[in-house]
């Protein structure tokens, strides 16, 4: 059984269990009160036992899952995203993908997999393009895959919803922004984000999309790692509109107990080599 | 929110206001007052679905025991009937 798999059964229990507590408090109340009020002969106070009883046993007794809506939205994207997974493993792809910024509201940074470390940073204008093999230079190895972000869509949702454009944004208000645009849209919250040199480090509780970031890291371990998951990805395309810098997913982690996600992002302007 | 608590909240609230409503009436007999919350029971859950395969397989289970008790309380009128 895998660590995450172990960590969300506990989570599911500590939830069952503030549940479970409700359930037996009806139950043993509503028994309570069917004895009572049957040896009292009190008719109404019977069928209020009976009521209690039988809430209770179906608060135990019925599980808690995710909505439905969450679940067809999980299922529908997933098998679109493990097409990508397997793009990247017949290209044996292993570089981190490169945002590459974008302004303009509602447009989203596009993500670049370059193919080896020493392949060119892409420019600019490679963003509207619409193939996904492309070439940055002239040397060989000058070539990657070019792919819109997994969260290129939270992004723009983001954005409408704040009618901001991020590329407008100062850094320092990004968490801000950020905020506001996930907490209407009841995905995440950005606990913190600090800014140090060409680092960013960012750290946010996630309120949905779990089910999806989870099986994800599960089924494309290799997308995950090199493009990042809609929610990570979504951030990075953010501060990469926000800052107007080239963006890099260095280190990411979930911790499913604590519903908490920490990523370390690192900005490169258009001449630094970003993927060495 | 998940209709498996919108199920709860509003069964719960149904079976409650049909307490205080029959109590009222002056209603004496405890089989009115379970038909009554086995019939809500069936108009919740169609009226909050639908819900996930694991919900609807045990709700599924819960109906087939409320059936089972209004068979019983029906039937039993019946037989008071014939008497």
């Amino acid at each position: 059984m895998s660590s995450e798999r172990r960590t969300e059964d506990r989570q599911t229990l500590a939830s069952t269990d503030r549940r479970a507590l409700v359930g037996v408090f009806l139950v043993t109340v509503g028994g309570i009160v069917q004895i009572l009020s049957y040896l009292m002969g009190i008719v109404p106070m019977l069928a209020f036992g009976l009521g209690s009883f039988l809430i209770g046993i179906m608060i135990l007794f019925l599980p808690e899952s995710g909505s439905i809506a969450d679940s067809v939205a999980t299922n529908s994207v997933l098998p679109f995203l493990l097409n990508i997974e397997y793009l990247l493993e017949d290209l044996d792809l292993d570089e981190k993908g490169i945002y590459i910024p974008v302004s303009g509201l509602g447009v989203s940074p596009k993500v670049f997999v370059p193919l080896t470390s020493a392949t060119k940073t892409p420019s600019l204008e490679l963003t509207p393009t619409r193939k996904i093999f492309v070439t940055v230079g002239k040397n060989p190895e000058d070539i990657g895959v070019l792919l819109d972000a997994p969260g290129s869509g939270i992004l723009t949702l983001l954005e409408r919803s704040l009618h901001t454009d991020l590329a407008k944004v100062q850094l320092k208000d990004l968490r801000t922004s950020i905020n506001s645009g996930f907490k209407a849209l009841g995905i995440a919250k950005v606990i913190s984000l600090e800014h140090e040199g060409d680092i960013v480090r960012i750290e946010m509780e996630f309120r949905g999309l779990t089910d999806l970031e989870t099986k994800l890291r599960e089924l494309a371990p290799r997308l995950s790692a090199l493009v990042g998951t809609p929610i990570v990805s979504a951030v990075a395309a953010s501060v990469s509109k926000t800052t107007g810098k080239y963006v890099r997913v260095k280190v990411e982690a979930l911790d499913l107990p604590n519903g908490k996600i920490s990523m370390t992002l690192q900005l490169r302007d258009q001449a630094g080599d970003i993927a060495k | 929110m998940k209709n498996v608590i919108v199920f709860l909240i509003v069964y719960a609230t149904l079976i409650f206001a049909t307490v205080f409503g029959l109590s009222l009436l002056g209603e004496e007999r405890i089989d009115v007052y379970a038909a009554l919350f086995a019939v809500e029971f069936f108009i919740t859950s169609e009226i909050t679905s639908p819900f996930t395969p694991t919900e609807h397989h045990k709700i599924k289970i819960l109906g087939m025991i409320m059936m089972v008790l209004f068979i019983g309380i029906v039937v039993e009128r019946i037989i008071d009937i014939l008497r």
